[in-house]
């Protein structure tokens, strides 16, 4: 099913879209001076999972409702969580994918270690130029894509058309400016509060925890950690929710 | 629970009313049908009568109902993923991945209601009877209308379900290939499947069709095999037409009626035939509503 979702994705345009996304902030990442890359490194790689994941799940989850096909999806044995689930899966690959290629191209040959912003220093946390650097840059937003394709899903689900998506559904994405807002400005335990508590603010606990101390980053890696699952979890929940009242609702004619 | 041919049934509604949110009177108002096992079931009624309301409640897309609703053993507003496997539904407006090839929307759907290796061949057949065979490999965005609305009839297949809905299912087919679908559900049904066919064709309703049940205003006001309908609905009379006359007879009391008998022995018959309703007579009769115009496609066959 996955492997279905991915050509399905291809198809509807969401790989060339991933792939200029990936050019665009890897050629940013080379031409910005080397000082300010550890700074943004972590800005660049978490929007692309949140943002381009959140759009594009909900773009096409509004493409396939013009085909029709929620309506077979919904009677079939999996069901809707089936659904989300091959969706989250799928932009897993994708967000992964295009997290490590951005961090190695972006990276790969500047003699450069990649450094946090403000917020803790700037301590050296990701050597991107070692392929393990690499992969847990693409793990990390892999992680930090599933909850944001749930959520992209529930917000596709809740508006009627494209506009609404697109105009309305912004507004879903305040909480990742604040988790942006936050890991910049904001210092020590209270960042640590808001990150554990934001949606996505895992994706920076788990960026910065390689730079802390042990105890920190013991704590960090799990806050991070169980903060990404729990919204994946709780999104998809209200996505599935969501999806079954509107398709259930858009096939009793309301 | 068996239904009185002694055949375990596969759909029983009992008393089903529904009511749509915020709505002031009920959809359905206490219909009652039932399906036996390999049977075509025929669900006529004008637009807005309530049939696809019923058949969206036989698919458990419409969990609050009220009464009894048992879809293969199971209650309509909890069927399991076992129960779902075991159903096939061709929707009337086709539902297919626009970007996929027809093969690899089959493939798609076969997993997705994870039906057999066996169950796909058997797809591929249909395919080949309904003439899409040297289309597969194109992607369904560049079908025309009657290649979707065939491609949508093999996907509903795919995974070999024992019940099929079809709804409308030769609509924007040109007489041919309406044939081939008609000639398809009659295979199914011999195979043992179970249908439950939602159409405006009373041509086609009435030639694979056990039984029909009209719904009008939310109840079904006929339900019976097409030619009891037939029969009720038109006039109980033979019509016998001779040389240059015409003569009509009861049919009560045919074998020993007197006149009949003797016009039989002293004329030269041309042609005897009972005056029985037409389906679209039964249908308006029962409805009030003249049927759609796509009728004509179908009965040029």
């Amino acid at each position: 099913m996955i492997r279905f979702e991915l050509i399905h994705l291809r198809r509807q345009g969401v790989l060339v879209i991933y792939v200029l996304v990936v050019v665009f902030y890897a050629g940013m990442l080379r031409v910005i001076p080397p000082d300010w890359r550890g700074f943004a490194l972590p800005f660049l790689l978490f929007s692309e999972p949140a943002v381009i994941g959140y759009i594009f799940a909900g773009g096409v989850f509004v493409l396939e409702r013009e085909q029709n096909i929620h309506a077979p999806i919904l009677l079939s044995p999996g069901g809707l969580k089936r659904y989300v689930q091959t969706k989250m899966a799928a932009f897993f690959v994708y967000a992964a994918l295009s997290g490590a290629v951005i961090t190695l191209t972006g990276t790969i040959g500047t003699g450069s270690a990649i450094e946090t912003g403000g917020a803790i220093e700037t301590t050296e946390i990701l050597r991107v130029s070692s392929m393990p650097g690499v992969l847990a840059a693409g793990l990390l937003c892999g992680l930090t894509s599933l909850g944001y394709t749930a959520l992209g899903l529930f917000v596709a689900a809740t508006f009627r058309d494209i506009n609404s998506f697109l105009m309305k559904g912004v507004l879903f994405l305040l909480p990742m400016l604040a988790v942006l807002a936050i890991y910049y400005t904001v210092h020590d335990w209270p960042a640590d509060l808001a990150l554990t508590l934001l949606p996505g603010g895992g994706f920076f606990l788990l960026y910065r925890t390689p730079a802390l101390p042990a105890g920190g980053a013991g704590f960090s890696a799990g806050a991070g950690v169980v903060n990404l699952i729990v919204y994946a979890v709780l999104f998809r929940r209200i996505a599935e929710r969501r999806l079954a009242r509107r398709l259930i609702g858009d096939s009793a004619g309301e | 629970m068996t239904d009185q041919t002694g055949s375990v049934p596969v759909v029983t509604v009992k008393n089903l009313s529904f009511r749509y949110p915020g709505q002031a009177g009920d959809c359905l108002s206490g219909i009652g049908f039932s399906i036996p096992a390999g049977s075509v079931f025929g669900l006529l009624g004008p637009s807005g009568a309530g049939k696809t309301t019923t058949q969206k409640i036989l698919m458990g897309l419409l969990p609050k109902y009220r009464g009894d609703v048992a879809v293969l053993g199971s209650p309509a507003r909890a069927m399991g993923s076992d129960v779902r496997r075991r159903v096939g539904v061709a929707f009337e407006n086709p539902a297919l991945y626009l970007k996929f090839s027809g093969i690899e929307n089959l493939r798609f759907f076969s997993a997705l209601m994870h039906g057999s290796d066996s169950a796909y061949r058997q797809a591929l057949e249909y395919v080949r009877l309904l003439d899409l065979d040297r289309d597969m490999d194109k992607r369904v965005e560049h079908y025309s209308r009657g290649m979707r609305v065939r491609m949508n009839l093999c996907r509903a297949l795919v995974h070999d379900p024992d019940l099929i809905y079809l709804d409308e299912p030769t609509a924007g087919l040109d007489p041919i290939l309406a044939k081939r679908v008609k000639d398809l559900i009659v295979n199914l049904k011999r195979a043992g499947k179970t249908i439950v066919l939602t159409t405006h064709i009373m041509s086609l309703a009435e030639e694979v069709c056990d039984e029909l049940g009209i719904i009008v205003g939310g109840m079904v006001p006929a339900l019976d095999t097409p030619a009891a309908l037939q029969m009720k609905y038109g006039e109980p009379f033979v019509e016998v037409e001779g040389s240059g006359s015409t003569h009509r007879f009861p049919l009560p009391g045919l074998g020993s009626n007197a006149g009949f008998l003797d016009l039989l022995r002293r004329t030269e018959v041309r042609r005897i035939r009972t005056l029985e309703a037409s389906m679209e007579q039964v249908f308006l009769a029962v409805s009030g509503t003249p049927m759609r115009d796509d009728q004509d496609a179908y009965d040029s066959v």
